[in-house]
C-alpha cells in the first residue's frame, strides 16, 4: 500500500521530468528556426560562397522538411549528439563532458557550502531568537544578500590569493582552486536560505504539536531538532532546489572571474565565436541538468513529507 | 414554501478519480411557517444541501420548487427570485463580514443593490438593529470590534434586511457558547413570530434541532434516512441511525 | 469515601497573569481544585474563561516569556515518594513529570500530532524518554497500547502518519501516547469538541474506562454541560478566571447553587421543554481590560444586588465539604 504510493509518486515525477526535457528540446529546436535570419549565413559571414553556407546548414541539421529536421534533432538528442563544434570540429558532447566536472564540482561545492552554513545559522537564529546568535544570523543574511557574487569573488581573490597566497589565483588546479569560487557563488544563496530556515523554524516552533511534544516531557533538543526541524526543512528544501538552477547560471560569471575552464566558459566562448552547435548543446544540457536536479529534489521532498506522496 | 424533489449532487475529488455523493435523491418539503430541522454528522451533506437551496450550488439532478413554481438555475429571473425569497446565515460569524468595512456599510450593501435610497436604507437598518438588540451607533465599528454572538446577530440582521420568506440557518450557533447560543435561539424564535418566517435550521446537535423544529430530517452520507413530525422523530424514532444519534448525544436528565 | 489518600493533584489558590503589549491579563485568580485517583473531574466554563490556561499550568506549559504565576501552589502527590510542587520545580523534575506522571490530550488531535512522524515513533519516543526500555520493548508496549485504546489493525495504525487516520482514531492515538508511561493523571482539554457525537460518545466511554480500570485521575475540560453530566464524578465551574462553584456531579446537577451555574444549565436546550424560551445571560464574559469590581459575575447576574459590585465573594463550603460556592447571596438563594 505505502510502497505503491511511493512507486506512483516516482512514476509521476519521472513522467514530469521526461515531459520537461521534451519541451526544452522542442523549444530550442524551434528557436533556431523561427528567429529571423539564417544561422548558416551568420556563421559563414555575409560574403561566403553558397556552397560553404550549404555545408554549414548541413552540419546544423537544417535541411529537409521541418518534420524530418525535428525527428533527426530528437533522435540526435536521445543519443546525446549535439553536433560538432564549427571551430574545433570536435563533437559538442565531448566538449561538454570535458568541461562538466569543473562546473559540477563548483556547483556542488557551492551548494554544500550553502546548506552547511545556512541551515545551522538559520536554526540557531530561530532557536535562540533575539539573542546574539540571532543578530549574527540576521547580519550574515543581510550582508550576503547585499553583496553581489562577482564582487565577493574579486574580494576573496584579493585577500586569500593575492595577499595571503592560500589559494591559487586562477585555473583549475584541483579542489583548492574551487574553494573561493564556491564560497563567492554560495554566499548569496546561503544568505537567502538562512532567512527561509529561520522563518520556517520559528513558524514550526509555534505550532500545536510542539506544545504536545513539550507536554510529553521531551528534552528541548529533541523538540527542536527532531520535531520542529523535520517540518521546517520542507520549505528549505524547495528553495534549495530552485537555487541549484540559479547556481548553474551564477557559475558562468564566477568561472570567468576565476578563469575556470567550465561549462560557463564553453558557453560564453561559443557565443563570442558564433558557434551555434556549442551554444545549443550547452543550453540544452544545462536545462536538462536543472530538470534532473529538480526531479531529485522533488523526490527527496516526497520522501520527507508523507502528504506530498500521494496527490 | 419550498420543495426539493429527488436532488442529487456528486463532487469529484481532484486528481484521485474518487467522488463523494453529497446528496442522494434527497426530497424535502418545507411548508410555510414551519421550522425544518436538518440534523446529521459532519460531512453528511447538510451545507451542500443548504447551498443548493439558496442557489449557490447547482444540483446534478432533481428539482427545487419555490411556492409551487420550479426553479430553473439557468434562468436569471428564477435565480433572482430565489435569492430574494431565500437568505442564508452561515456558521462562522467571523468570516461573513468584510473586515475592512464598517458594519453599516456591510449591512447597507444588499439594499444599495436593490436601488433603495439613502434615507430609506438607514431607517430600515436602524429599525432592524433595534429589533436584534445592537445599538445603531455601534454600526460604525468594524467586525473585529464585535463578539461572536454580536456578529451572528448582525448576520441575521443582514439576511432579514432583504425581507426573505425562508431563512436558511447553517449551524448558526455551533461556534458560540451555550449562554450566547440561548440568546440567539431566543432571538430567532421571536423574529419568526414577528415576521412570519420559515426556517431551514441545520445543526449537528440533535437536542438543539429537537428543541426548535416543527419538522425534522435526519441525514447520513448524503441521504435523508428519516423525516417527519418533530415529536414523532424525537419520541418514536424509527431508523436505527436516528436512534444511534440519540444514544450518542449526551443529555442532562 | 473520599479519603484524602485518593488526592493526587492539588491546585491551591492559583493566580496567574499574562503580560501582553496590550496590558496585563489576569487569566486565573485564586483558583483551587483537587483531583482524585480513578475519578473524572470536569472543569466547565465559557470560552475564554481560563480553562486551558489552568490545565496548562499543571505542567507549566504556558509560554515562559510572558506568564507570571503570581501566587498559589500546584502539588502533585505520587503514591510513593515526596510530593512535587510544580510551580517551583526545576526543569528536569518538571520534564520527568510531563508525559510520564501527568500527561495531556488536546482538542484538535490533528494539529497536536507531528505531521511528519509515524504513530509508531510518536508512541515510542515518550516511553524511551521516560522509561528504561529498549526500542524493541517500547514497540511491543506500543502495540498493547493501540489495542488498549480499542483500535484494530495494530500494525497499520502504528505505521500510519496522522493525516492517514480519522479524527476519532487520532484522538485514540493521542490517548495511547498519554497512557504510554502509566501516568497518575491525564489532563484532557476539550478532547471531544472537534469530533462527531457518535465518536464523542465512544471517546468519553474510553476515558471513563481508563479512569476506572487504571485508577487514573482525569481532568476533563469542556464547555458542554451534558458531557459533564454523562461522564464526570466531580465538577468545577469557572467564570472569567475564577472558581464559581465546585461539587460532586450528582449534587451539582441536582441542586446547582451559584446563579451562573443555574443559568448555564437553563441555557441547555431540553426537548421536554420545547417551545419555551431558553434561559440566557445578557452580555458577554468581561474583557480583561475592564473587569467588574466586587463579584466578577455581577454585571450579568440575574440575582445581583447593589452590594454585589462592592465586595468580592469568598469561596465557601456549603455544610458538607464537597459542595462550595462563591456568591454573596448563597444563603438566601439556597435550594436543596
Ligand atoms: N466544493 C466541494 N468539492 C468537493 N467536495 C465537496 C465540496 N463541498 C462539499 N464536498 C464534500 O461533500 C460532502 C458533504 O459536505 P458538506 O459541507 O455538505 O457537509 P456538512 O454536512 O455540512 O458537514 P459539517 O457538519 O462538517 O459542516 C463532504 O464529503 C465534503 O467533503
Ligand atoms: N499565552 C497567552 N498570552 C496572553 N493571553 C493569553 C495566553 N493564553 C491565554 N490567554 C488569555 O487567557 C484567557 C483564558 O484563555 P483560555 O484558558 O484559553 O480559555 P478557555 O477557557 O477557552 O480554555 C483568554 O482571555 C486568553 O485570551
Ligand atoms: S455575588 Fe451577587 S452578583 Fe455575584 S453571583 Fe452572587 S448574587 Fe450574583
Ligand atoms: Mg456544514
Ligand atoms: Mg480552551
Amino acid at each position: 500500500m505505502r510502497s505503491m504510493d511511493t512507486i506512483r509518486t516516482i512514476g509521476r515525477l519521472l513522467l514530469r521530468l521526461l515531459a520537461t526535457m521534451l519541451l526544452i528540446s522542442t523549444i530550442v529546436f524551434l528557436l533556431l528556426r523561427l528567429l529571423p535570419g539564417d544561422p548558416a549565413q551568420v556563421i559563414a559571414g555575409i560574403d561566403a560562397n553558397p556552397a560553404d553556407v550549404e555545408n554549414i546548414r548541413n552540419s546544423l541539421g537544417m535541411n529537409g522538411t521541418i518534420i524530418s529536421q525535428y525527428l533527426t534533432w530528437m533522435g540526435n538528442i536521445i543519443h546525446f549528439d549535439f553536433g560538432n563544434s564549427y571551430f574545433s570540429g570536435r563533437p559538442v558532447s565531448t566538449l561538454i563532458l570535458e568541461r562538466l566536472p569543473v562546473t559540477a564540482n563548483l556547483a556542488l561545492l557551492a551548494m554544500v557550502f550553502t546548506i552547511l552554513t545556512a541551515i545551522p545559522i538559520g536554526v540557531l537564529s530561530a532557536v535562540k531568537r533575539w539573542s546574539i546568535w540571532d543578530a549574527f544570523g540576521l547580519l550574515y543574511s543581510q550582508l550576503g544578500m547585499a553583496l553581489p557574487s562577482f564582487w565577493m569573488g574579486i574580494l576573496l581573490l584579493l585577500i586569500f590569493s593575492v595577499k595571503l597566497g592560500w589559494f591559487p589565483l586562477f585555473g583549475a588546479q584541483g579542489f583548492n582552486s574551487l574553494i573561493l569560487p564556491a564560497i563567492s557563488l554560495g554566499l548569496a544563496k546561503s544568505a537567502v536560505l538562512v532567512r527561509i530556515t529561520r522563518i520556517s523554524m520559528i513558524e514550526e516552533l509555534g505550532k500545536p504539536y510542539i506544545e504536545a511534544a513539550r507536554a510529553k516531557g521531551l528534552v528541548d533538543r529533541r523538540i527542536q531538532y527532531v520535531h520542529a526541524l523535520k517540518n521546517a526543512l520542507l520549505p528549505v528544501l524547495t528553495v534549495t532546489g530552485l537555487q541549484l538552477g540559479g547556481l548553474l547560471g551564477g557559475a558562468i560569471i564566477i568561472e570567468q572571474i576565476f578563469s575556470l575552464p567550465g561549462l560557463g566558459r564553453l558557453f560564453l566562448t561559443g557565443i563570442y565565436q558564433r558557434d551555434f552547435a556549442v551554444v545549443q548543446g550547452s543550453v540544452i544540457f544545462m536545462a536538462f541538468l536543472f530538470s534532473g536536479i529538480n526531479f531529485l529534489v522533488d523526490l527527496l521532498y516526497a520522501l520527507i513529507n508523507p502528504k506530498a506522496r500521494i496527490s | 414554501m419550498l420543495e426539493l424533489k429527488d436532488i442529487s449532487k456528486t463532487f469529484k475529488k481532484k486528481g484521485t478519480g474518487l467522488s463523494v455523493q453529497a446528496a442522494k435523491h434527497v426530497s424535502l418539503n418545507i411548508p410555510e411557517q414551519s421550522i425544518v430541522g436538518l440534523v446529521g454528522e459532519s460531512g453528511c451533506g447538510k451545507s451542500t444541501l443548504s447551498r443548493m437551496v439558496v442557489g449557490l450550488e447547482k444540483a446534478d439532478s432533481g428539482t427545487i420548487a419555490l411556492k409551487g413554481k420550479n426553479i430553473d438555475y439557468r434562468n436569471p429571473r428564477d435565480l433572482s427570485h430565489l435569492r430574494k425569497s431565500v437568505q442564508i446565515v452561515f456558521q462562522d460569524p467571523n468570516t461573513t463580514f468584510n473586515p475592512r468595512r464598517t458594519l453599516l456599510a456591510s449591512l447597507e450593501e444588499g439594499l444599495v443593490n436593490k436601488g433603495m435610497g439613502k434615507t430609506d436604507r438607514l431607517k430600515k437598518v436602524r429599525d432592524l438593529t433595534d429589533i436584534i438588540g445592537i445599538s445603531y451607533a455601534n454600526l460604525e465599528k468594524y467586525p473585529h470590534q464585535f463578539s461572536g454572538g454580536q456578529k451572528q446577530r448582525l448576520s441575521i440582521a443582514r439576511a432579514l434586511l432583504m425581507e426573505p420568506e425562508l431563512l436558511v440557518l447553517d449551524e448558526p450557533v455551533s461556534s458560540l457558547d451555550v449562554s450566547v447560543q440561548a440568546q440567539i435561539i431566543n432571538l430567532l424564535m421571536d423574529l419568526r413570530k414577528e415576521f412570519g418566517l420559515t426556517y431551514l435550521f441545520i445543526s449537528h446537535d440533535l437536542h438543539l434541532v429537537g428543541y426548535v423544529s416543527t419538522l425534522i430530517a435526519v441525514m447520513k452520507s448524503g441521504e435523508i434516512v428519516e423525516q417527519g413530525d418533530a415529536e414523532q422523530i424525537l419520541f418514536e424514532p424509527k431508523h436505527s441511525y436516528t436512534k444511534q444519534l440519540f444514544a450518542s448525544s449526551p443529555i442532562i436528565h | 469515601m473520599n479519603t484524602n489518600n485518593d488526592i493526587v493533584l492539588k491546585i491551591e489558590n492559583l493566580s496567574l497573569k499574562f503580560h501582553t503589549p496590550g496590558g496585563i491579563i489576569p487569566a486565573v485568580e485564586d483558583f483551587s481544585l483537587s483531583l482524585r485517583r480513578g475519578k473524572i473531574h470536569a472543569l466547565v466554563g465559557e470560552s475564554g474563561s481560563g480553562k486551558s490556561v489552568t490545565v496548562k499550568s499543571v505542567l507549566r506549559l504556558n509560554p515562559e516569556t510572558n506568564t507570571e504565576y503570581t501566587s498559589g501552589r500546584i502539588e502533585y502527590i505520587p503514591s510513593e515518594g515526596e510530593p512535587i510542587e510544580i510551580l517551583s520545580a526545576n526543569e528536569s523534575t518538571l520534564r520527568s513529570v510531563r508525559g510520564s506522571k501527568i500527561s495531556m490530550i488536546f482538542q484538535e488531535p490533528g494539529r497536536y500530532l507531528n505531521p511528519v512522524m509515524r504513530v509508531r515513533q510518536l508512541l515510542t519516543e515518550t516511553m524511551m524518554t521516560h522509561l528504561k526500555v529498549t526500542k524493541q520493548e517500547a514497540l511491543e508496549k506500543a502495540k498493547d497500547l493501540i489495542r488498549l485504546v480499542e483500535l484494530n489493525d495494530v500494525d497499520r495504525v502504528l505505521a500510519s502518519y496522522p493525516h492517514e487516520l480519522s479524527g476519532g482514531m487520532k484522538q485514540r492515538v493521542m490517548i495511547a501516547i498519554a497512557l504510554s508511561c502509566s501516568p497518575d493523571i491525564i489532563l484532557a482539554d476539550e478532547p471531544t469538541t472537534a469530533l462527531d457525537v457518535t465518536v464523542q460518545a465512544k471517546i468519553l466511554a474510553l476515558l471513563k474506562k481508563i479512569a476506572r480500570e487504571l485508577n487514573i485521575a482525569v481532568l476533563l475540560i469542556t464547555h458542554d454541560l451534558a458531557v459533564v453530566y454523562e461522564s464526570a464524578d466531580e465538577v468545577s465551574v469557572m467564570y472569567a478566571g475564577k472558581l464559581m462553584e465546585s461539587s460532586t456531579s450528582g449534587s451539582l446537577f441536582k441542586a446547582p447553587q451559584h446563579p451562573y451555574t443555574r443559568v448555564l444549565l437553563g441555557a441547555v436546550p431540553d426537548i421536554s421543554r420545547r417551545g419555551q424560551p431558553l434561559l440566557s445571560i445578557k452580555g458577554n464574559i468581561p474583557d480583561s481590560a475592564d473587569r467588574p469590581t466586587g463579584c466578577i459575575f455581577s454585571p450579568r447576574c440575574p440575582e445581583a444586588r447593589d452590594f454585589c459590585s462592592l465586595s468580592v465573594p469568598a469561596f465557601e463550603s456549603l455544610g458538607n465539604n464537597a459542595h462550595g460556592v462563591a456568591c454573596l447571596r448563597t444563603r438566601e438563594l439556597f435550594r436543596a
